[in-house]
């Protein structure tokens, strides 16, 4: 009786091993997405001259980014696309001017500046609260600004989106505007359907 | 500039000796023979492993069906083989067979099972016959085995000392005991005392003697029914006693052989269970040779293997048997890595590498084992390979908005993509028997198809593998 029951004890640990064994969580290699879309996000499309760009960020090392620039006392929320091989080579940026004339809480000011509707362009003589200023730098480095001379067109918020990336919160914002951009020397480069979506925020 | 270039052409061209049209058919053909030629060496390598398997498998299937007793027992026994006693030759025996309804047993199978004999020949050589239809000598005696040992024997026994354990501890023997309505010699014998080998057996032997008991009544009403017609016996004779009391394998009964020629007999008193027991529990442990495939040269590992298997068997010379047999391989690199990607500002990227080392395997293989001589044997099988872990080298490499994190993590479990889970395999082998209980065995295995899925993993060749298993087998149970 005690070999018999030593023996089921046998089969018994036996079948536990292998049930055991059989248990074990089968892992995949199933990496956790990074977030973001899995499609370029924030883009600069646009006809100069005769000649279209496309700039987006994730790709031929264009990376997005966005500032605050506080000067005197106004302020301007920008989203820039740059090459990172050639910083300040075939780089566009887009500037929103704050709300107000004077600097306030930044989250405040961008969640009042950042919204959807029509704006002017930004002159170089002072500063319009809410205008829109468009800065491009050609292959050949040279600056060109719609500040640098007169609009007959405006500046389109089409839509805001707040997001949240890396627990950091931004604003979306798709835009469509025309635009004549101008170097210091007075050549102008005339933008036409341009279209983007850009990032707003106060990193 | 054409023309330059062809001119170029034919200056290659003839500066190759052995460059013409004319031969280049041929050398086609030579080639297509050479590639038939090694298609027809691999096939012929298969052929004969499957050869080898085939002629295992069929020597066992022959086996089965040539050895017909293979539940019969081995008559444990020192006697001469007895003539037939219908012809009033000598018997130096005496079987007492338990009937069929006791349990199924059966000694011999030319006799019937309800058959004993008691003649006397001219020589004065009493042979025992009893047959329902034939006459009935006198026998007064309850106990089957008393009834017939004449009072010489008695003496004879008691005066060897190495059957007196048996005689003086049961009746069985002893002149006294053979009273019709003692009945002692059963519990005596089932006096765990008396053979302190098994008790359980004891029991069994019990059973077995209970039944002789019915018997006897049986014995007796036959001889008040023919008790005119009964024959004497010589009490001086001096004959040959045997009592073989047998049953089925499945009773675990005992092989009991007393014989008067053999003093030894009594020490052949043995468990069945020992020597023909069906199922067996065996623990193997061994060294597993394979190779990896990892690299273009087949680098042979050795890993170490051990499991347990249940073995029936069949016959004296066939079993079969179904194991589970755990192996931990290592040398593997079976690279894995999987990528992920999305933009917000940048494009952001997550990278996550496993490099597999080890595969923790269970072979599950069902095993016949042709026994060729009691030492030697043959084994082919079938077989399973289940692959039940991994383990393996991780990281996970993540890049966002230009920020690198790293993380990295050694022998993680469980990562089973690309691996097929089941693998089919053959295996052939020889088995050598050092001792009862210990065996020494070596087994080839060809699986029978690739262990990866393709495109999963990389750093592979993806090929059916042999593998050598050489393991020493303990018995357990």
């Amino acid at each position: 009786m005690k070999k018999l029951c030593l023996a089921h004890l046998k089969y018994l640990a036996f079948l536990y091993l292998s049930l055991s064994m059989v248990s074990c969580e089968k892992e995949h290699l199933q990496p956790d997405p990074p977030p973001g879309n899995t499609t370029p996000l924030v883009y600069i499309s646009a006809t100069l001259n005769h000649d279209s760009i496309y700039l987006a960020g994730g790709l031929a090392s264009y990376v997005g980014s966005v500032s605050v620039s506080d000067i005197l006392t106004f302020r301007e929320f920008n989203f820039t696309l740059k090459s990172t091989n050639n910083p300040f080579h075939s780089q566009m940026e887009i500037s929103i001017n704050n709300y107000q004339n004077e600097q306030g809480v930044l989250q405040a000011d961008l969640d009042h500046s950042i919204f959807p509707g029509t704006r002017h362009y930004q002159n170089k003589d002072h500063f319009i609260p809410l205008a829109a200023n468009v800065t491009w730098f050609d292959p050949a480095g040279i600056k060109f600004s719609s500040d640098a001379t007169t609009q007959n067109t405006s500046f389109k918020i089409i839509s805001v989106e707040d997001i949240i990336f890396e627990s950091k919160p931004y604003k979306k914002a798709m835009l469509e505007f025309e635009c004549n951009l101008a170097d210091p020397n007075g050549h102008i480069i005339h933008l036409t359907e341009g279209r983007a979506t850009a990032l707003f925020g106060v990193q | 500039m054409v023309k330059k270039r062809l001119d170029i052409d034919s200056l290659f061209k003839a500066s190759l000796s052995d460059y013409s049209l004319s031969s280049r058919e041929g050398d086609w053909e030579l080639m297509n023979h050479l590639l038939n030629e090694q298609q027809k060496k691999k096939k012929r390598r298969w052929f004969l492993f499957f050869l080898l398997f085939a002629g295992i498998l069929l020597s066992g299937i022959t086996l089965i069906f040539t050895d017909n007793n293979f539940t019969k027992l081995p008559a444990k026994t020192n006697h001469p083989v007895s003539p037939d006693p219908a012809q009033g030759n000598i018997v130096s025996k005496t079987q007492i067979n338990i009937p069929k309804t006791l349990g199924g047993s059966r000694v011999d199978s030319a006799a019937p099972s309800d058959t004993k004999f008691l003649q006397t020949n001219g020589n004065n050589i009493p042979t025992i016959i009893l047959t329902p239809q034939e006459k009935t000598p006198e026998i007064k005696s309850t106990n089957p085995l008393s009834t017939f040992l004449p009072k010489a024997s008695k003496e004879e026994y008691e005066a060897n000392e190495d059957i007196k354990p048996i005689g003086k501890n049961s009746s069985l023997l002893a002149s006294e005991n053979l009273s019709p309505t003692k009945k002692s010699s059963v519990s005596d014998l089932a006096n765990p005392q008396t053979f302190p080998d098994s008790t359980t057996s004891m029991e069994a032997m019990k059973h077995s003697f209970d039944s002789l008991d019915t018997r006897e009544h049986e014995v007796k009403e036959r001889v008040t029914s023919t008790s005119n017609n009964s024959e004497t016996i010589n009490p001086n004779s001096i004959f040959s006693v045997s009592a073989i009391i047998d049953t089925l394998q499945k009773d675990s009964l005992y092989v009991s052989t007393l014989s008067s020629t053999t003093p030894d007999s009594s020490k052949e008193m043995e468990p069945i269970a020992a020597t023909n027991k069906l199922f067996g529990v065996y623990l193997h442990g061994g060294v597993n040779m394979y190779t990896p495939n990892t690299s273009a040269k087949s680098q042979i590992t050795l890993a170490p293997i051990g499991g347990l298997e249940v073995i029936y068997s069949l016959s004296t010379k066939l079993s079969i048997g179904l194991a589970g047999l755990f192996a931990s391989q290592n040398g593997y690199q079976l690279n894995d890595t999987a990528q992920l990607e999305s933009y917000f500002l940048d494009r952001n990227v997550s990278t996550q590498t496993i490099q597999i080392h080890t595969l923790q395997k269970i072979y599950i293989p069902l095993t016949l084992y042709v026994a060729l001589t009691k030492k030697h044997s043959l084994l082919g099988s079938l077989r399973a390979s289940w692959i039940i872990n991994t383990k393996g080298n991780f990281s996970d490499i993540k890049i966002i908005e230009n920020r690198s994190t790293e993380m990295y993590e050694n022998n993680v479990n469980g990562y089973l993509d690309g691996i097929k889970p089941w693998i089919p395999g053959a295996s052939v082998g020889y088995q050598f028997r050092v001792s009862e209980n210990f065996n020494f065995s070596a087994r080839f295995t060809r699986d029978f198809t690739n262990p990866y899925h393709e495109g999963f993993v990389t750093g592979v060749t993806n090929k059916p593998t042999w593998s050598l298993q050489t393991m020493v087998t303990l018995k357990i149970n």
